[in-house]
């Protein structure tokens, strides 16, 4: 008989196929080998067969390692796992063991099995029989204590000594059948730590209720004394479906969390300056931790239905009603459609539609309902829709009575009813219609109604016959103003642009505008008889009016100029010699009184007949 | 040169009056004595009075909402359903978002026979704003996008602040077309669309008295006229539904039409 070993001891860990688990179960050693003290070992002819437990107890969410290794031979097939009430035993791979020992060689073949129990309690995993190379092979029972999860104590979550813990949260504590209620399953994760992958619920009992659909909630931060923990909420929607105590839980999930390695080294030069190690994420190890919540108790009543209205047909919920029906007018015998949307929330899957005494009247085909179309991921909001043929078997009928739908409110504890209105309906004779045309109405937005608006009693406005507007010239050209207005300005931007960039052109405006008003102040001058300044301004004129056209300054511009700029340029004589005795003039009057009263309006012709043939010329 | 501050002024006026100009008038007091004699015949149950008091009216040019709509409800209670929808559609042409009217017309839609011509929803939704008034919001936009252009011309300092409202009103406008391009295109499809104002009359595959009859239609039922040869209207009342019915059998819903 030979003792089990684990397979792969020498690392101390369990190849389970599908992850390696951590193994820093070194901890778990003593139970392993009380696990082997355990195991059962058979030899026959040198072939040995054992059946070991990598530990022989658990809390309720986490799981064992069934390992069942053969030495001196292997089985044809994966030997079948024995079948054990509240545990669930699969296959998870196998692995092989080579050893040599004082020069003696062997190996071993080991097939491991993930063990997951469904409750807590004591478990026996009976012998299993194999057959190897035509002989039966069976190993002894073996024990595995399950025990039932609790939460950590406040003080460890507290101290952050607690890297995750679960909690359920109900949203109230009396609920009654058929209602819908939302738990929340709130993880709470160390900050700092970062989860591998999404919990994994492996049990979630519950008493009393049909479990729906699971949504999760958005990320919060919660602190605890000292410590800070990451909540990531899940919700779950729970049905009710008898009345009494009921539970929920213990709930038990697995998270797999990262963790930085005990082995891992750092680089001191890195840590120096504060630089994360880029390397980091091979020093990490991974960690499975299961998380329990305790179980939570709820008190289920029934609905009171004694007090309940005509016609509740058992909803539970908060819902509104739409109703439609058409056609209105058709002959008997032929279908008129009721269509019919509850929406709210509550238990839509559950939802049908109550019988309605008022349309005995009718014949009626039994109702469709479509699947109920949600609008939340939690599949319990959203909306119902029915539809109900009705046909109508004489002219008598005039309307459709009343759609009664009746619920019970949880949360307000009374029942409520919702009443469509009366449909107006005209039946013809069967032989005088003609196929009726389906023109549904939306009852709750437009009410039919029984008869016409009456008439209006105030001729109010009178409306002008007149061609659309868009026919109308006027329009357009009114249309034209916005348009004419906006180039308008845009030309006159462009010009002062313009001006902005040429200074010559400037001057040319300036010099114009000089000589507008200085021509007009001359005859002002020569009515007043004031030679100075008479002469004064024609000389200033002339400057202004040369200096523009040779470019020149103003100030610099002297009967010398005539002869160094102007002469052989294009200029008449006749206009040059004008020139000459204009200037010789304006010199003459700076130094003695040489005009008279007549003399100086008779010049005035003169210095315009000059200033317009400089203006003309182009130099 | 800074256009002279009154322009403006002058420019919004001008908008205004054009405004006006496409919208209504006041009743005179002959007009408004005349509307409630009619009421008064109507109150009294004498409809073939009353409608002949509100075509007098229509026919002199007293062309309003109320007066189709108290028509559409004399020729509703005296039992002639086609001629009291034309009267509602004429009236809902003029004042689209009436609840009365819209109210009305739908009332007396439900009592047709089928089958009728439904114009869809497209149609129905565009047909809540009068042409006019899509083209006058449509105008507004315009105008305020070349006065924002404009203002930029005068304070150039303002053009870069001002660019976002621009090309919001420019959006705004190209916008307000493409409404205006359906809406004129759902006053088609309703000038198109003619109402049957005969207790019943046949459909034939033809334009001839002596053509098959393809089916039946029946007082208010709705055709949408596809072509027209010498008295003969070619017309739809649904997918499948064609054939040729006779001028005289139908009426076109138009505010400001002759009544005899």
């Amino acid at each position: 008989m030979q003792t089990q070993t684990m397979p792969n001891s020498r690392t101390g860990r369990v190849h389970t196929g599908r992850r390696t688990l951590t193994a820093g179960r070194r901890a778990a050693m003593p139970m392993i080998c009380a696990a082997q003290l355990f195991a059962s070992a058979l030899a026959l002819d040198g072939q040995t067969f054992t059946a070991t437990l990598d530990r022989n107890t658990i809390t309720l969410g986490e799981t064992a390692t069934l390992a069942l290794t053969f030495q001196g031979g292997t089985p044809a097939e994966i030997p079948a796992p024995p079948t054990v009430p509240n545990l669930r035993i699969s296959y998870a791979g196998q692995s092989s063991q080579f050893r040599f020992v004082n020069g003696v060689a062997s190996s071993s073949v080991s097939f491991n099995y993930v063990v997951t129990p469904a409750q807590p309690g004591e478990f026996e995993i009976p012998p299993i029989r194999v057959t190897v190379d035509g002989k039966t092979l069976t190993s002894n029972p073996l024990k595995l204590y399950v025990l039932r999860p609790s939460q950590p104590p406040p003080e460890s979550i507290e101290s952050g000594e607690q890297i995750a813990f679960l909690k359920i949260v109900l949203p109230k504590k009396k609920v009654y059948v058929g209602e819908v209620i939302v738990a929340e399953l709130q993880f709470y994760i160390r900050a700092g730590i970062q989860l591998a992958a999404q919990p994994e619920l492996t049990g979630f009992p519950t008493d009393g209720f049909t479990v729906g659909k699971l949504a999760a909630g958005g990320q919060r931060q919660a602190q605890f004394g000292t410590a800070l923990y990451t909540v990531l909420p899940y919700y779950v929607a729970l049905t009710v479906v008898k009345p009494g105590q009921l539970s929920i839980g213990p709930v038990t999930a697995n998270l797999l969390i990262n963790l930085p390695s005990p082995r891992a080294q750092r680089d001191p030069f890195l840590e120096f300056f504060g630089i994360r190690d880029p390397f980091e994420i091979f020093n990490m190890e991974r960690k499975q931790v299961p998380v329990a919540a305790e179980t939570e108790t709820l008190e289920a009543l029934t609905v009171p239905v004694e007090h309940a209205p005509p016609g509740f047909n058992g909803a539970v919920g908060n819902y509104s009603l739409t109703f439609s029906v058409g056609p209105t007018n058709v002959a008997a015998g032929d279908p008129i459609t009721v269509r019919v949307q509850i929406a709210g929330r509550g238990a839509l899957d559950l939802l049908t539609l109550p019988e309605q005494p008022g349309w005995r009247s009718f014949k009626t085909l039994a109702a469709t309902a479509k699947p109920a179309e949600t609008t939340d991921p939690l599949g319990i909001e959203g909306v119902k829709t029915f539809e109900q043929v009705l046909v109508p078997q004489s002219t008598n009928v005039t309307e459709l009575a009343p759609l009664v739908f009746s619920f019970f409110d949880p949360d307000a504890h009374v029942f409520r009813t919702l009443t469509s209105p009366a449909v107006p309906l005209v039946v013809k004779p069967a032989a005088a219609s003609a196929t009726p045309m389906l023109a549904g109405t939306k009852v709750e937005d437009n009410p039919p109604a029984p008869d016409i608006v009456p008439i209006k009693q105030r001729l109010y406005t009178i409306a002008a016959v007149k061609p659309p507007l868009i026919q109308q010239p006027i329009f357009w050209a009114i249309q034209a103003c916005p348009v004419l207005v906006w180039l308008g300005l845009l030309a006159r931007r462009k010009r002062l642009e313009a001006l902005a960039t040429n200074p010559r052109l400037r001057r040319q405006r300036q010099v114009n505008q000089a000589v507008r008003s200085g021509l007009a102040k001359l005859r002002q001058l020569a009515a007043q008889n004031d030679a100075d300044q008479f002469f004064a301004t024609v000389s200033k004129l002339l400057q202004e009016q040369l200096g523009e056209r040779l470019d020149l300054p103003a100030p610099a511009i002297t009967e010398t100029v005539i002869d160094e700029h102007l002469a052989g340029r294009g200029l008449p004589d006749e206009t040059l010699q004008s020139l000459r005795e204009l200037f010789q003039l304006c010199d003459q009057a700076r130094f003695g009184r040489i005009n008279t009263a007549q003399e100086l309006p008779a010049l005035i012709p003169k210095v315009e007949s000059v200033i317009d043939q400089l203006r003309n010329w182009k130099p | 040169m800074r256009p002279p501050r009154n322009t403006y002024l002058w420019l919004a006026a001008a908008w205004l009056a054009l405004a006006c100009q496409a919208g209504t008038g006041a009743p005179s007091s002959d007009a408004v004595a005349s509307f409630e004699s009619a009421n008064r015949l109507y109150e009294q149950g004498k409809f073939d009075d009353a409608i002949a008091a509100y075509e007098k009216l229509l026919n002199a040019g007293v062309v309003s909402p109320a007066v189709y709509f108290n028509l559409g409800n004399a020729y509703f209670k005296s039992g002639r359903l086609g001629r009291a929808i034309a009267a509602y559609r004429a009236a809902h042409t003029l004042a689209p978002r009436d609840p009365d009217i819209r109210a009305n017309l739908r009332f007396a839609r439900d009592q047709v026979s089928p089958p009728t011509f439904s114009p869809g929803r497209l149609v129905e939704l565009f047909s809540t704003v009068t042409l006019n008034e899509w083209t006058c919001a449509a105008s507004a936009a315009f105008w305020t996008l070349f006065l924002l252009l404009a203002v930029g011309e005068v304070k150039p300092e303002w053009k870069l602040r001002m660019r976002p409202a621009i090309w919001l009103v420019g959006g705004a406008f190209v916008a307000l077309c493409v409404c205006f391009g359906l809406a004129r295109h759902a006053e088609q499809v309703n000038s198109q669309t003619v109402v049957v104002v005969e207790r019943e009359a046949a459909v034939r595959q033809g334009p001839l008295d002596a053509a098959l009859q393809a089916f039946v239609v029946h007082d208010g039922a709705e055709l949408k006229v596809l072509d027209q040869k010498d008295d003969w209207l070619f017309v739809a009342a649904g997918q499948r539904r064609l054939g040729w019915i006779k001028r005289t059998i139908v009426q076109q819903p138009v505010p400001g039409a002759k009544h005899q």
